[in-house]
């Protein structure tokens, strides 16, 4: 069940999307963030619909994989969307009892909608076509004119490292621990909140101290390698673009201004 | 009260690039009272079919039956089963959480719906059959050795008084007495209260002593399932698995090149000792 969480999770397939430098789609992801929240028409959210499609067929992940993310933000997604669907005032269609349904708000619930998704979609195509090593190093990179305002910029992006690194581990083990407390005769589904609440005890205690061990553990082996921070440090790879992070910032530039362009006549 | 396996197989994430098989069609029966030993290569998929037969994996086909009742039908009671076929994990020591020893050992029987009185009197037996000292058992269970957290461990799950006892690599990381202890208490575990044992390991040095069946896993298929000495015969092959025999087995085997006529398929010191004498007072 916990091998379902697909968050910060990389799919190893080799495509023109894994190949782009990190650093390209990062600004990708960001350019797709942008225009999601510029556009105000149905041509914005085609054109959005068309760059989203045309980047997961490139990517050759399966559909199926990219949309289990979506399962996370459900709830968030059905508050949102029936706060504006029934808050939003203007010229009423039809009501169900009290609530009273507006043309604006199916118009603002259902493009909230799509932009949630499209969100959630869009950054999970960058997770899952980049390490997360790669991931960090290109934040690491495009990020580096913080350190002349003395933001330590290495330290928090190898600290965002680590924390990538230990989700999978942590889901692992708590799935071992809590099957191996099943395996004791624990019962975490029944009983009432309060029975359920301490059922949880067994597994939080073993996590806790797997996870502070895990800490020091990789804190020592650090040490042991002479880690000091990013001060004078080189990377093995060196981000480098290719022709490939050319066409793909061209066409990231095209996009943006044909959305912009839409907007400003307004379709 | 036997454990029989039937086409078992599991299928890790299908459809995805990560599918892979973790159980491919694998069949056994496991009689009841025996010592059986689960041999493979790191990925070979023991964990993965130890954890379907008290039925905390479901498989993707096929299915498990205990005492010929099938456990994966509807309504069977899987908690019930999880008493009956205890399954210590690979350290088990991390899985300790109470404040102390002899409370941690008690969640199990408490958990079975025993009086507290019953249940400490089962944690105090089971205690007692892991040789922990009892000025211990008020310790904190963080405060132990690692060799003494595993006892406690196992101790958790054979106070469920279970009919099965499964432990999955219950040596890793002990040193040599460690080892000799762990395995000495399986053994009077299994001569004393009849308990089958299943253990699994990637020792074969470990399982010679003690198994009376031997279940050699390779790429989620089971490969052979026999006694020991039958097992071992088969050194190139198992060799091509990336397991060896025992190296009181080899010794043998360089001996009989160097001319001694000897049986091949010793495989442990005591019978080596035996088969030599035998071997060298004939001549």
């Amino acid at each position: 069940m916990l091998r379902d969480i697909t968050i910060g999770q990389f799919y190893p397939v080799d495509s023109a999307i894994h190949r782009l430098d990190p650093r390209t789609k990062l600004a990708g992801t960001f350019v797709f963030l942008v225009s999601l929240f510029m556009t105000k028409s149905v041509i914005g959210y085609l054109l959005a619909t068309t760059a989203l499609v045309c980047c997961i067929r490139l990517s050759r992940v399966p559909f199926k994989f990219i949309t289990k993310g979506l399962k996370a933000i459900l709830v968030v997604l059905l508050i949102s969307v029936s706060f504006n669907l029934f808050l939003t005032q203007g010229k009423i269609i039809f009501r169900i009892g009290f609530l009273k349904v507006t043309k604006e708000g199916l118009k603002i619930a259902g493009f909230m909608a799509i932009r949630l998704i499209y969100l959630v979609i869009g950054s999970s195509v960058m997770t899952l076509t980049t390490t997360p090593t790669q991931l960090t190093d290109g934040l690491e990179k495009s990020l580096g004119f913080l350190n002349k305002l003395n933001i330590p910029v290495h330290e928090i992006a190898m600290m965002m490292a680590i924390a990538l690194r230990f989700i999978p581990i942590l889901i692992e083990e708590t799935d071992k621990i809590m099957k191996a407390q099943q395996a004791r005769g624990a019962d975490f589904e029944s009983g009432n909140i309060i029975r359920r609440a301490k059922a949880l005890v067994p597994i939080l205690v073993p996590l806790f101290v797997s996870a502070f061990r895990r800490a020091a553990d990789l804190a020592n082996a650090m040490e042991a390698r002479c880690y000091h921070g990013g001060a004078g440090r080189t990377k093995m790879r060196p981000l480098e673009y290719s022709a490939a992070d050319k066409k793909a910032y061209i066409i990231m530039l095209v996009y943006i201004l044909i959305i912009a362009a839409a907007n400003f006549i307004g379709f | 009260m036997s454990i029989r396996a039937e086409h078992l197989t599991h299928l890790y994430s299908p459809g995805t690039a990560f599918e892979s098989f973790a159980l491919n069609d694998v069949s056994f029966e496991i009689p009841s009272g025996s010592f059986v030993a689960v041999i493979g290569h790191t990925g070979s998929g023991k964990s993965t079919l130890v954890q379907h037969l008290n039925g905390l994996y479901k498989p993707t086909s096929g299915t498990v039956y205990f005492n010929g009742e099938d456990i994966f039908a509807e309504g069977y009671d899987l908690k019930k089963l999880r008493t009956k076929v205890g399954l210590v994990f690979q350290y088990p020591e991390y899985q300790l959480f109470e404040e102390n020893v002899i409370k941690d050992v008690m969640f199990g029987p408490l958990n079975m719906g025993l009086s507290k009185e019953e249940a400490e009197e089962k944690a105090k037996k089971a205690l007692r059959q892991v040789r922990m000292s009892e000025e211990l058992y008020e310790r904190s269970p963080f405060d132990l050795s690692g060799g003494q957290k595993r006892r406690v461990a196992i101790a958790g799950v054979l106070a469920m008084d279970p009919e099965v006892l499964i432990l999955d690599e219950p040596t890793a990381g002990l040193d040599p007495r460690g080892r000799n202890y762990i395995l000495g208490m399986l053994e009077e575990l299994h001569r004393e209260r009849g308990i089958t044992i299943i253990l699994v390991s990637h020792s074969m040095d470990d399982v010679a002593e003690c198994a009376d069946l031997l279940m050699v896993l390779k790429d989620a298929e089971l490969k052979f399932f026999d006694k020991p000495k039958e097992v071992f015969k088969n050194v190139d092959e198992l060799e091509s698995y990336g397991l060896a025999v025992p190296e009181i087995t080899y010794l043998a085997k360089e001996l009989i090149e160097a001319g001694l006529d000897m049986d091949p398929t010793v495989s442990t010191v005591e019978e080596a000792k035996k088969e030599l004498l035998r071997v060298l007072k004939r001549k």
